[in-house]
């Protein structure tokens, strides 16, 4: 529910906003990493938390590659189906990079 | 000559608010975005207590609104006015990397509290300056008046 709420309360931000270059930015705003983390403290343990924003950081290289995709292929193929390939490239890159770093580099 | 005189006009690129946009945003898209936002919560909550902390950490970070947003802003403004907020969302990525090394070098040194407010503060500081290169890099994406 709170990520939920947080991420409309940056939608609301982002249509208030102008030029759309700016607004945009918080479309990758961290609103379901604040509410997340906060559960995980209150749940679980500030060590979870810490473990938790460590894979957010490989999570967050994927997202701008994601990103990257987006604004590469949407000229192209529209938005529904840019995002969507944006989105087989965070895949692609998170699952990549999570399993390089900490799986194989054990 | 023309492309003389638009490469001499002064654009607009300083952010500035825009309360009629509020009016622009339906009921549908909200409820779509809580929707994302909360089931993007619940699977990386889900995850992280099947797999770790710092898998379930991944989907912190997963463009769950980013379809959607795009998708939206395509059917108001056209597919430029969705690239240039898949620009702006480059940026807020970058920010995203900042906000999540500065909670993972913090979270147990500080009070819980401080660290969100603290990685939020990055996420701000990094989007600022960033946008700010960007305004400097590429005006014609930031130009208000284009959008």
């Amino acid at each position: 529910m709170a990520g939920g709420a947080l991420v409309v309360a940056f939608a609301l931000v982002s249509e208030l906003v102008k030029p759309k270059a700016f607004a945009g930015l918080f479309a990758s705003a961290p609103s379901v990493a604040i509410a997340s983390l906060a559960i995980t403290v209150i749940t679980e343990n500030a060590e979870k938390a810490r473990d938790a924003s460590m894979g957010m950081v490989i999570g967050g290289v994927a997202m701008v590659a994601c990103c990257v995709v987006a604004v590469g292929v949407i000229p192209r193929l529209h938005a529904f189906r840019g995002s969507l390939a944006a989105v087989a490239g965070w895949m692609v890159v998170a699952l990549g990079l999570y399993f390089g770093v900490f799986i194989g580099g054990r | 000559m023309a492309g003389e005189h638009r490469d001499t006009a002064v654009r607009d690129v300083t952010p500035s608010l825009h309360p009629e946009g509020l009016r622009q945003i339906g009921s549908r898209e909200l409820i779509v975005r809580f929707c994302l936002g909360a089931a993007v919560s619940v699977i990386a909550g889900i995850i992280a207590k099947a797999v770790g902390a710092r898998f379930g950490g991944l989907f912190l970070a997963f463009p769950a609104i980013l379809p959607a947003s795009l998708t939206i802003i395509q059917e108001k403004g056209g597919t430029r006015r969705a690239d240039r907020d898949a620009s702006g969302a480059v940026l807020g990525a970058c920010g995203l990397v900042v906000f999540a090394v500065v909670a993972e070098s913090t979270f147990t040194r500080l009070n819980p509290a401080v660290v969100l407010v603290t990685s939020l503060a990055g996420w701000i500081v990094a989007c600022g300056i960033l946008y700010s290169l960007l305004a400097l890099v590429r005006p014609d994406d930031c130009d208000k008046r284009q959008d």
